[in-house]
């Protein structure tokens, strides 16, 4: 079988041989922890989230926007039975790009796109909502989205806001290993070989 | 390698940093770092690759390449030791003896000045040495070599695999140069999808975990790193006398001389170099030098996701970066010809679980029912894309010294006259007919907007450089496991190649699998090299890399260039030995 091709025997050996190789020892030992941290740590050996952002002062955005933008991600992806865009620090992320292209005076236009896009949700009434009437500014800018002849003056911001929230969320480890349980990047023996026998067949 | 376990002293002269695996390369998660691998805002405009993996890749600023009006070519590079090696897609497919013979078969272009009886002693060793996981198929568009036990199939790759079964096509896991098991001292493949950011353990074939080590251990190799060489020094016995090197950072020039001198800078570095050397070009009474330049054909296929694989758990699908083959359907024979195009390509398939869902953002609607739909279609992920598709050789697609543009070290930089040609487009509309067939076959829904080219890392892999420039900008299209393919080349702006107003429609796109410039020719009037990719000219002047190659073939080229080099080392032993 194919997932055997790692026995113990070639694991001793690999072992043995490889320990004295240039950092065999410590890649033997992190490969045997992570197996250990795998089995008693729920299924994940991924590093734990370092926190970067944490104590993250937005930068790029106002006090106002900065609000705004972050009721908009936890809308968008809202924390439930798994980690959202709060958890994740969505809206922190997209200002520290956004303070980091300005500080290099980089890609101005982007910038502006944002301003612009604040502004639209502004005009669509976002910022002065309530929490229910928020629900209801995403759901009629959103609407586009699912109805191609509808139309809507701050779509672009919705569309941009997602986009980049999207990947914020997904490449944090609240999105990526807590809600998609993302299995890579990890040290493995053998790889799973697919055992469906419906996925054999047509 | 070769030389130096023969006894030769070798000198080996690196442009870039020394690289250490154990110490450059980890698994580093998207989230540990602070752009999440997009890179402080500019750097991968100046770097190519990744926030993981620049420093492996090149920075375009210090060497520059232009292209001509009507060109669209991204020239994808690496400068450290160990190149592009260390991030290779790990391909390695024999070329079969009907590619060696394409121009007999169909009257175009040049046959080999070998044939597949001339290199598979080469292909033989090589494969010994470096280790190439893979199933003997017994095809003869795809001949079976010397193969370590191969990698079971992922979910995604069964269903595939089926669907081809289903068609009466073949297909075989995709032969890569990555170990399953203890091999020549370097252990297997751990399975953690890292390749493109460089192999910590070196289980994945790199020439700093396999080849320099061993060649290292002779004692008869020497290795110079951060030294640019400029040019090829001759003497009035029409022999190399030695190379002109630059050191990197103190710009001292230093010449070293040598009895033999071998180029294996990559293929077009290796012709910068010929052309630099003398006027017209080193070795060149033949006119071909720079010319003939080809690119495997890439772009197109087909993405989406399995229904059968939809809400299921998370798998390690993409732990081995990889996937199946489908080994080449067309012209192989009379019954397989066709009449619209001539020569073929090759497909490949994955898919499941991957380290970001580049699908979401495009994935309509918000909120948890959002969530749990991207949660859903995370593991059934799909996609087909071309492996390789053959690129005709043409006489106007070469190369030449740029008059005005130097690099960092005052060195000229190449310009690159590279388009396509209708056979490469009917090519490539073929393979896209057969992809969509597979990904139908095999119960695919297709996407609109989702990378197709294959794992993600893969050149033009949602987020690479030849799908978009991201950069660290909002909004960027996705995330950058690492890819090969290179940042925009300063000419090319300046005279009008990829951001210069040519339509991406008329041109397709490419593979980083650049060959030619350099052909090796039975009748030294037609080529540079002869069949030991020796130069027709000069007897102690040798080219490795693809610049021998009068055609693409449809496989990857690298394990082809590797034996072309083995074989290339045999005779300059072989030749030394006369000498003495």
């Amino acid at each position: 079988m194919a997932t055997d091709l790692v026995t113990r025997r070639s694991v001793l050996e690999l072992a043995i041989r490889a320990a004295a190789l240039p950092a065999g020892a410590q890649f033997f030992a992190v490969w045997s922890r992570a197996g250990q941290e795998h089995a008693h740590a729920g299924g994940s050996s991924a590093p734990p989230d370092p926190h970067l952002l944490r104590d993250y002062k937005p930068s790029f955005f106002g006090p106002e926007d900065f609000e705004a933008l972050r009721a908009f991600t936890e809308i968008l992806i809202p924390t439930d039975k798994t980690p959202g865009a709060r958890e994740a620090y969505c809206a922190h992320f997209i200002d520290f790009v956004l303070h980091a292209q300005a500080s290099d005076d980089y890609a101005p236009e982007t910038r502006k796109h944002w301003r612009d896009a604040m502004a639209a949700l502004k005009a669509a009434g976002f910022h002065s909502a309530d929490a229910k009437g928020r629900e209801a500014v995403v759901a009629a800018i959103s609407l586009p989205e699912r109805d191609s002849s509808a139309k809507h003056p701050a779509y672009f911001a919705y569309q941009l806001i997602k986009k980049e929230n999207a990947f914020a969320f997904y490449t944090a480890r609240a999105g990526m290993i807590d809600d998609l349980d993302y299995k890579g990047n990890s040290y493995n023996a053998t790889f799973p070989a697919c055992n469906h026998p419906e996925h054999h067949v047509v | 390698m070769a030389l130096s376990q023969a006894g030769m002293k070798v000198l080996m002269l690196e442009a870039g940093s020394p690289i250490k695996p154990a110490r450059d390369f980890h698994h580093t998660f998207l989230y540990q770092l602070d752009y999440r691998g997009r890179g402080k805002p500019g750097l991968l405009r100046r770097y190519s690759g990744s926030e993981r993996n620049y420093r492996i890749m090149i920075d375009n600023e210090e060497n520059p390449y232009t292209t001509s009006p009507g060109t669209v070519y991204r020239w994808g590079r690496s400068r450290c030791l160990g190149g592009r090696s260390l991030h290779w897609a790990r391909a390695s497919d024999r070329m079969a003896d009907y590619e060696f013979k394409a121009a007999s078969r169909d009257g175009y272009g040049m046959d080999w000045a070998i044939s597949y009886a001339d290199i598979k002693p080469y292909y033989d060793r090589v494969e010994r040495f470096i280790g190439v996981s893979a199933a003997a198929e017994g095809l003869p568009q795809f001949p079976d070599g010397v193969f370590l036990p191969v990698m079971p199939l992922n979910c995604a790759e069964a269903i595939f695999t089926a669907a081809c079964k289903d068609l009466g096509w073949p297909s075989t896991h995709r032969r890569l140069a990555q170990l399953t098991q203890m091999h020549n001292n370097r252990p297997p493949c751990h399975y953690c999808g890292n390749c493109v950011n460089g192999c910590d353990v070196g289980a994945m074939f790199s020439t700093v975990s396999a080849t320099l080590p061993v060649a290292l251990k002779t004692g008869n190799l020497e290795v110079r790193t951060d030294s640019v060489v400029a040019r090829v020094r001759m003497n009035s016995e029409n022999r190399a006398q030695g190379v002109t090197y630059i050191e990197r950072y103190t710009m001292k020039t230093v010449d070293v001389d040598a009895k033999y001198v071998i180029l294996a800078a990559s293929t077009l570095e290796n012709t910068r170099l010929m052309l630099l050397s003398a006027k017209g070009g080193l070795a060149n009474g033949s006119g071909t030098l720079g010319h003939y330049m080809m690119d495997q054909v890439g772009g197109g296929g087909v993405s989406g996701f399995l229904p059968k694989l939809k809400g299921g758990p998370s798998r390690l699908d993409d732990g081995k970066s990889a996937g199946i083959t489908v080994p080449n359907l067309v012209n192989i024979d009379k019954k397989t010809a066709r009449k619209d195009f001539i020569r073929g390509y090759v497909m490949n398939a994955t898919g499941g679980q991957s380290e970001f869902p580049s699908f979401a953002a495009g994935l309509p609607g918000y909120g948890s029912a959002w969530k749990n739909e991207v949660k859903s279609r995370y593991v059934a992920q799909a996609r087909v894309w071309i492996a390789g598709g053959e690129m005709l050789a043409r006489k106007e697609n070469f190369v030449e010294l740029d008059p005005e543009v130097k690099d960092h070290w005052g060195i000229p930089v190449l310009k690159i006259h590279f388009t396509h040609c209708d056979n490469d487009r009917k090519l490539l509309a073929h393979f896209q007919e057969k992809a969509e067939e597979l990904f139908k076959r095999a119960g695919g829904e297709t996407m609109a907007g989702m990378g197709h080219h294959g794992p993600v890392g893969f050149p033009g892999a949602p987020g690479s450089p030849d799908k978009s420039l991201p950069d660290a900008g909002l909004p960027g299209e996705g995330v950058r496991r690492g890819t090969a393919a290179s940042g925009p080349s300063r000419g090319a702006s300046k005279e009008g190649g990829p951001r210069g107003g040519v339509s991406r429609k008329d041109t397709l796109g490419s593979s980083i699998h650049e060959v030619g410039t350099a052909r090796m020719s039975a009748n030294p009037q037609e080529g540079m090299l002869n069949s030991f990719c020796r130069t027709h000219e000069i007897p102690n002047l040798y080219v490795f890399g693809g610049n021998a190659f009068p055609s693409t073939g449809d496989k990857h080229p690298t394990l082809t260039m590797m034996a072309l080099a083995a074989r290339g080392c045999d005779h300059l032993l072989e030749q030394a030995k006369a000498k003495t």
